[in-house]
């Protein structure tokens, strides 16, 4: 799906970049040092070093520009109410406007747009990971994230299969969210309406059509995996991962200094 | 020598009003093609989930393989000798690259890695789609999903293929691809059984199981199953196009009567009958 908000988390693109070749271990341990510099990241400075980044990611990725960075503007409603959520309901000692419940100030208007571009930036980044990482891929790095789990007697393999499989079917139910949408647009609904109350309703018919084609894919899949001899994760044949090369650590080492200067800035 | 031996197997779902199997019995020979003919909910692919294991029997026996599936069988030994393609193409890919998802029941079996993507390709080659295996799944045709499907069971090389309504789902370019891929396998010795609501496909079979209500009301060779009319009603089937537009030509009395009187499932026979009675008259 191209359209509508299919691309957030995008299917994954075969390809030989720097990134594609990085072994999925380090690919995962590196987003979820971005995130927490994400996290850290304020001011002038921190997103233009962030903006930076992204870009020299992008261009070692080799992806499309509108499949790395598409994404991001479709959900420009979504931004917009996070901004007016935080710009107008901000307790402020010196409100610009007031006006019943809505208070507008300047910091709840620099909160409104941290809180947007941290979204931003963690939507780009997750959708360079997906874009460039097989669904194996993302589960081998997945088991080796929940491994530790083990110790607690967690079913680790199974988390990291569960994860696996959430991940991938993301843009098949999105696809199917979209044709179920269509559907109703054709039976009158009405979608495209500026009013929120208006478009909030719309979503309501859509919803248990989606949870039942869910399930209904859950139910098949699982009795797919059933008749391919699956019996939980921890009987299968081990996955190897790429293997941890001089790039994959260089990788890691960057996006720890992504996060230090992030701190620091 | 009998693959799949079934007697008087009955099933009811947890939550089913009625039984979704009565009694049936069914026997398929090693080598055989079988097609399951019926309507929609008549029980076809709860006979076939029981064949795999993946539906525990309530009433009756059933060997397969040489495997009693009504005792303590071992499901996981029983379902690497009875491989199955399901309906919908989309639902049972477990990963987005070929190579890793025809590779997804290789690993559930503890095949060694270094042994994996040697049986990937021979499974891909079997199935003409060679070159196939970085490609997205997403990205193939419907035919071609089915088709990899299939690798991911060939890969296992079981004794028995269930293909559950694998072609209900695909226009006729993808239908026409699984079906050659099944009558390859035929030939290539293997045991088939083919669930379909499609009487043209259960021509290609070597004897047709009709199903209606759970039970198996008719067993035979397609020319002697799918030439009843009245059979074939009772289930809300109808006889293959050939078939009935030779049924109606005889009854028009446009051609000669045939003291054989077979008659014809396909294209390629009705035209040589028609051919035939022409030159005749």
């Amino acid at each position: 799906m191209r359209g509508g908000i299919g691309g957030i988390t995008g299917r994954y693109i075969p390809g030989d970049t720097l990134l594609h070749r990085l072994d999925e271990r380090a690919k995962l341990f590196g987003f979820l040092i971005l995130i927490a510099a994400v996290i850290m990241t304020d001011g002038l400075w921190g997103y233009l070093l962030m903006a930076v980044f992204l870009l020299l990611l992008g261009f070692v990725s080799g992806l499309p520009v509108r499949e790395a960075y598409g994404s991001v503007w479709r959900l420009m409603s979504f931004y917009v109410i996070v901004f007016l959520m935080n710009a107008l309901f901000f307790t402020s000692q010196d409100p610009l406007w007031h006006w019943g419940i809505f208070t507008l100030s300047r910091e709840g208007m620099i909160q409104g747009a941290n809180v947007v571009f941290r979204i931003a930036i963690v939507i780009v980044l997750s959708n360079m990971l997906m874009l460039t990482t097989s669904a194996v891929g993302i589960m081998t790095a997945l088991e080796a994230l929940v491994r530790p789990l083990k110790y607690l007697h967690l079913p680790a393999e199974e988390i990291a299969m569960i994860l696996s499989i959430a991940l991938q079917f993301i843009p098949t139910l999105l696809e199917e969210s979209d044709t179920i949408r269509k559907a109703q647009i054709a039976r009158g609904a009405r979608f495209e309406s500026r009013k929120l109350h208006e478009k909030a309703m719309a979503m309501i018919p859509m919803i248990v059509p989606i949870f039942l084609a869910a399930f209904r894919r859950a139910d098949e899949l699982s009795v797919a995996m059933e008749a391919r001899g699956y019996r939980g994760a921890k009987n299968r044949t081990a996955k190897k991962a790429k293997g941890m090369t001089g790039s994959s650590w260089a990788a890691l080492l960057v996006c720890a200094a992504i996060c230090a200067a992030e701190v620091l800035i | 020598m009998n693959i799949i031996e079934g007697k008087k197997i009955s099933f009811r779902y947890p939550q089913g009003r009625r039984q979704a199997l009565r009694e049936v019995s069914l026997t398929v020979q090693e080598g055989e093609f079988i097609a399951l003919l019926g309507h929609n909910g008549c029980g076809k692919s709860t006979l076939a989930r029981h064949i795999n294991g993946i539906l525990p029997l309530q009433e009756g026996s059933l060997l397969v393989a040489g495997m009693d599936a009504c005792g303590k069988v071992d499901v996981w030994k029983l379902r690497r000798k009875v491989g199955m393609v399901f309906q919908n193409p989309d639902n049972q890919f477990v990963s987005s690259v070929v190579e890793d998802d025809v590779a997804f029941g290789l690993e559930n079996y503890q095949v060694s890695r270094d042994v994996i993507p040697g049986k990937v390709s021979e499974a891909l080659k079997q199935v003409g789609m060679e070159g196939f295996e970085k490609r997205m799944v997403h990205s193939l045709s419907g035919g071609q999903k089915q088709r990899a499907a299939l690798a991911g069971v060939l890969a296992l090389d079981p004794d028995i293929f269930i293909f559950d309504e694998a072609t209900a789902m695909l226009d006729p370019e993808g239908r026409a691809e699984v079906l050659d891929q099944i009558e390859a396998l035929h030939g290539r010795g293997r045991t088939i059984l083919m669930i379909t609501h499609y009487v043209e496909e259960a021509v290609r079979a070597d004897r047709v199981i009709l199903m209606k209500d759970g039970e198996a009301i008719a067993a035979g060779p397609p020319r002697e199953v799918l030439s009843q009319g009245d059979l074939l009603a009772q289930t809300g089937l109808l006889p293959p196009q050939p078939a009935r537009v030779w049924m109606e030509l005889k009854e028009q009395g446009l051609v000669p009567e045939d003291p054989e009187d077979r008659c014809p499932l396909t294209e390629e026979e009705l035209a040589e009958k028609l051919c035939r009675s022409r030159s005749g008259a």
